[in-house]
């Protein structure tokens, strides 16, 4: 009976995801560019190898856990911020929350046009508010210093509707017979928020990190339109290095072993995350 | 590739095995699909009103020099063409019903109309060779073409780049074209572009268009500053050198610019390639090779400047950092230092009359010279600034024949066809950039008068992107590298990292 | 289901009226929420302005897109000559409407095909017992990392194999098996009590009686979130479609969007905001009508 249950799906993942997977296993083991995949030759390890020494795959990597890291400090509490707002189901709630919506649905590329406006240093939207309340025009994403948190925050601004919605639902979920009891008890807001609330959301919070943990690892539109990894590899990331490895250096086989350390990465990534988060959750 | 093939197909016999029942009722609706959307393509041009009067100036203005050409392949003993296939010189195309793919750009409306118009010709004429367009987005032309290329499923002919036709060859993904066309049609091709496309005596890409740098300025602005305005000529020896420029830009940003934050600026963001600082080598590698000799020992510095990279194609190091270079890049550098120009990408401001000048090629003079899209203010175009030499990247889009097509003959006839005079001119017309044929320069009207005569100028200083196989990669490292030191990265440091990337990447092509 | 007593109030009230009884202490409280509104005020405003701008922009010809974006004015947003030649120019010139038609086909499929693998999948993780299941799931839940463009060849070769590329099907057939969906499922699943489906076992219900009578009625808000996170996924997808689709005609909106967005010298701005606008309200309008399930779905994939 299971195996009827799961044979469509498994006909369709063995196709369409462990097929192509595999492939890119195999091609992590060969050098060759896309424009002659027929000249390709089996190079064992040594693909794995040079990325290991090359200093710019170092700093993308590094720099795809810090946007890793970045998303999760400034989304979950954020999220989580933004849901405690529109559970609390005031007039306006659900504009606020199409708000939230609308940011979670637009298109990335969109999104990075216009962001790439707001960031203008001289003049632009950012820089006017700044001025507006006398602090000098910063310089944004043509800045080493700046450029990442710049991308950083835009990429929240943009998901931060998953994580909030995914918190809402938790939220809703919370009887409100605790909350009241704890208040009679005098517990203060913050006290309730850490010893409730937080501890019934967990496995929420799981969940809003582990997506987050993925789709920070996955940031590649917005880096491509408005920085090109740049200036000086601040903003390069491992997807990004991976891009340029297989359709502007032509090298299929570094590319695909790109993708394999960065599933390796996630795979640890999200590893911690389950023993720190732990619930009763099976895996 | 045999092996990942091998591997392909053996899991999908597992796959099948296991899943015979599930696969086959999601594939059996496909065969079908093609069919039937197919005839509702053709018949778009024609019930489509707007497209058809769009495409008529451009043909009428094409008829007096169409006549000619269409008579002269058939008087030269040629198989018989039931069209006007250009340069075409192969067999007549096949009676069989075959289906022809062509992966293009995208353009803007009119454009495509004029496209829809030819393709509608085609049609009438073979209708049992049916064309198949693919317009993709224009950014993403090479890596679509890279994915097709390696699951070997190519269309049969691609707009690729002739930057790139060094590559294409190396990897054996084009045809040769020198079979298909006359002598006489490849010798209309301007001698530096056609020397490009060509490996080893053959031609292997048809080039669409040509585009050629040239500095253009608001006369309005230039007055308001009191800064006397570059000479509006097609003599290249009477441009500006780069200090020329270099100094009015100092004096006209301290006019309309003195804070540095514009709404103003002296120098328009670029909007070649990615736009902004670092754009696109094809246009801020003539800040460097400029500077170059091409007429220098090929072992001095000044050679190896203007050659920008090792005869062999595989060196970059003492190439693309050498002195001239780094004099070059620090210029570069002081436009967005001095903040002649904005750093980030802004598009438009030429034309909204806030730049003072703007690097662009001859499109931008066909664009204002129609009525609709005149700018509001006074403006004049001068040659690219000089530096050793006047200098200008050739080439740009061309099609080319995959190598694995069924029907190379056809589908060169399809590419003589779209490139045959009245075709060409109706496209240019339209789409405002250069023939990249001699020939057609005195058959388009407005070639000999300026601004479009300085164009025409340019062409004879073209000159090749560094010729390499690995041109796709010394490209993408050097734009990198080009938007690092805009944004202030160590100019001379800067340069020797690119040269090293490169270098490493170029160990690939060693044969 | 069993939470519902606790969810039913928020939504009901959210967004509505206060009774008219209750009218001194809702004063009272609307002073002491004064902060929340400010906050509320300032979320609204961060998240929407860029939207209005886009919006706005959509109104004004492709001259003066970008002609008024600095120095900040009032004309930054407001379009000084109002226009609906943007909106005209992609719904005729360019057949916007059939890359929509295109779009939701694409959207539809991926939203079916998910629907139905991955709750079938999750019912085996969550119902029954063999060996290997969890290396299985594991297993499954590995396509999750996987960073698409290294896969982009691979399977383009697949989809050349079955013989589907440039068709619909090649749109959303990969994607409707879901490592995602699989998990939301299976966490949904594992929230039904099992006394439920023994008590119908014991009836005599047989296993597809239990889950298509059982299961699915008891996980609808789960289903819904599914698909629409699947629906928003599909329609904003630009990378498959532009390789795998050749025919124009059966083309995306995201693909066409980058056409106005990359089409070197003739800029097509008004039309891009139009487009990116067109494209964008669909989805922002079914979110809105789901938003209840969306938001009650979520709660149930990650309880157990």
């Amino acid at each position: 009976m299971a195996t009827l249950f799961l044979f469509p799906t498994f006909v369709g993942l063995i196709v369409f995801h462990w097929l192509p997977l595999a492939a890119a296993v195999q091609n992590s083991l060969l050098r060759f560019s896309p424009l002659n995949p027929s000249a390709a030759t089996f190079v064992g390890l040594s693909n794995y190898a040079n990325l290991l020494e090359n200093e710019r795959f170092i700093r993308a990597t590094v720099n795809s856990l810090i946007y890793i890291g970045g998303k999760l400090a400034l989304q979950i509490p954020l999220g989580l911020g933004i849901a405690l707002l529109l559970n609390r189901s005031l007039p306006g709630t659900r504009i606020v929350r199409g708000a939230v919506f609308a940011a979670l649905v637009a298109s990335e590329a969109v999104v990075a046009l216009i962001w790439n406006i707001l960031y203008t240093p001289d003049n632009g939207l950012f820089n006017a508010f700044l001025g507006a309340v006398g602090i000098p025009g910063q310089p944004f994403l043509t800045s080493v210093a700046q450029a990442l948190p710049s991308v950083l925050v835009m990429i929240v601004w943009k998901d931060i509707g998953f994580t909030t919605l995914i918190l809402l639902a938790g939220l809703q979920t919370i009887p409100h017979e605790y909350q009241e009891a704890a208040e009679i008890d005098g517990a203060g807001a913050w006290a309730r928020l850490v010893h409730i609330t937080l501890p019934l959301l967990r496995r929420m919070l799981l969940l809003a990190t582990f997506m987050a943990t993925i789709s920070g690892s996955r940031i590649f539109i917005p880096i491509a339109l408005m920085t090109d990894g740049g200036p000086e590899d601040a903003t390069i990331n491992a997807v990004y290095f991976m891009y340029e490895q297989a359709f502007k250096f032509q090298r299929m086989g570094d590319a695909s072993a790109v993708a394999m350390l960065v599933i390796l990465l996630l795979v640890a990534i999200t590893l911690v995350q389950a023993r720190l988060l732990r619930t009763d959750h099976e895996y | 590739m045999l092996t990942r093939r091998q591997f392909v197909s053996q899991a999908l016999l597992l796959a099948g095995a296991l899943g015979a029942a599930a696969c086959t009722p999601a594939a059996s609706p496909a065969p079908a699909k093609p069919a039937d959307a197919k005839p509702a393509a053709d018949a778009k041009p024609a019930a489509d009103a707007k497209p058809a009067t769009d495409a008529k100036p451009a043909a009428a203005d094409a008829k007096p020099a169409s006549a000619a050409p269409a008579a002269a392949p058939n008087a030269a003993g040629k198989p018989q063409y039931k069209l006007d296939l250009g340069g075409y010189k192969g067999p007549a195309p096949t009676g069989q019903n075959i289906k022809l793919r062509f992966m293009r750009q995208s353009f803007n409306p009119v454009t495509e109309a004029a496209i829809k118009a030819w393709n509608a010709e085609w049609a009438a004429a073979y209708p049992n060779i049916a064309i198949e367009e693919e317009p993709v987005p224009y950014g993403d032309l090479n890596q679509k073409l890279q994915t097709y290329v390696a699951a070997g499923d190519a269309p049969d002919a691609m707009m690729g780049k002739g930057d790139f036709i060094q590559a294409y060859v190396f990897n054996g993904i084009v045809l040769n074209l020198s079979e298909f066309l006359t002598d006489e049609y490849i010798n209309d091709i301007p001698p530096a572009m056609r020397d490009q496309q060509s490996v080893n005596g053959k031609l292997y890409g048809m080039p669409w268009e040509q585009g050629q740098v040239m500095l253009y300025f608001n006369k309005d602005l230039f007055e308001k500053a009191g800064v006397a305005t570059p000479p509006e000529t097609d003599d290249l020896t009477r441009g500006w050198t780069w200090d020329q420029i270099a100094d009015a830009w100092t004096k006209l940003n301290a006019s309309i610019n003195p804070g540095g934050d514009g709404p103003t600026y002296t120098l328009a963001s670029s909007a070649y390639g990615n736009g902004g600082p670092g754009s696109s080598y094809w246009y801020e590698g003539i800040y460097t090779r400029s500077l170059g000799d091409p007429n220098a020992p090929k072992d001095s510095s000044a050679y190896k400047t203007f050659a920008g990279v090792s005869s062999d194609g595989l060196t970059a190091t003492g190439y693309v950092n050498t002195p001239e270079a780094v004099k070059g890049m620090l210029l570069y550098q002081r436009i967005f230092k001095e903040k002649f120009s904005p750093s980030v990408a802004t598009p438009n401001q030429f034309e909204d009359g806030k730049a003072a000048t703007r690097f662009s090629s001859i499109n931008l003079a066909n664009r204002f010279a129609n009525p609709d899209s005149a700018p509001k203010f006074k403006w004049g175009a001068t040659p690219v600034p000089r530096g050793n030499v006047v200098f200008n990247h050739i080439s740009g889009d061309s099609p080319i024949i995959y190598a694995r097509t069924k029907y190379p003959a056809e589908t060169a006839a399809y590419l003589g066809f779209i490139h045959n005079d009245k075709n060409r001119m109706a496209f240019h017309t339209n789409w405002g950039s250069m023939p990249a044929r001699t020939s057609l320069f005195d058959k388009m009207a407005g070639y000999k008068e300026f601004p479009r005569s300085l164009a025409v100028a340019l062409t004879k200083v073209g000159y090749a992107p560094p010729v390499t196989p690995g041109y796709l990669e010394y490209f993408s490292v050097m734009n990198t590298a080009i938007k690092d030191i805009a944004l202030g990265a160590a100019v001379e440091a800067r340069l020797n990292k690119a040269a090293k990337e490169i270098d490493d990447l170029l160990v690939q092509y060693k044969k | 289901m069993m939470q519902n007593s606790s969810l039913a109030p928020p939504p009901a009230t959210a967004g509505a009226a206060p009774l008219p009884g209750q009218r001194p202490t809702w004063l009272d409280r609307s002073l002491a929420d004064v902060p929340s509104y400010v906050a509320m005020v300032a979320v609204a405003f961060i998240f929407l302005t860029p939207f209005i701008w886009m919006f706005l922009t959509s109104f004004k010809p492709t001259v003066d897109v970008f002609r008024y974006t600095t120095p900040l004015s009032v004309w930054t947003f407001i379009p000084p000559a109002p226009t609906l030649e943007n909106y005209v120019s992609i719904f005729t010139t360019w057949s916007f409407h059939r890359d929509l038609l295109n779009t939701l086909i694409a959207a539809g499929g991926q939203v079916t095909g998910a629907l139905l693998t991955s709750t079938l999948a999750a019912f085996v993780f969550s119902r029954m017992r063999f060996p290997g299941r969890d290396v299985l799931f594991a297993f499954t839940m590995l396509t999750a990392f996987v960073p698409f463009d290294v896969v982009v060849v691979p399977l383009y070769i697949v989809m050349r194999s079955l013989g589907l590329v440039s068709s619909y099907w090649a749109l959303f057939l990969p994607f409707s098996f879901s490592p995602f969906g699989i998990f939301l499922m299976r966490q949904s699943f594992l929230e039904i009590p099992r006394e439920l489906d023994e008590a119908a076992t014991i009836e005599g219900a047989s296993l597809v009686q239990v889950f298509w009578h059982i299961i699915l009625p008891n996980t609808r808000p789960a289903l819904v979130t599914l698909a629409l996170i699947q629906f928003m996924w599909s329609w904003n997808s630009y990378l498959w479609p532009l390789v795998i689709m050749q025919d124009p005609n059966k083309q995306v909106v995201q693909v066409t969007i980058a056409k106005f967005r990359t089409i070197a010298n003739f800029p097509l701005f008004g039309e891009l905001f139009a487009a990116a606008t067109a494209a964008t309200i669909p989805l922002l309008i079914l979110f809105f009508l789901l938003q209840r399930y969306y938001v009650r779905g979520m709660l149930v994939s990650g309880m157990k």
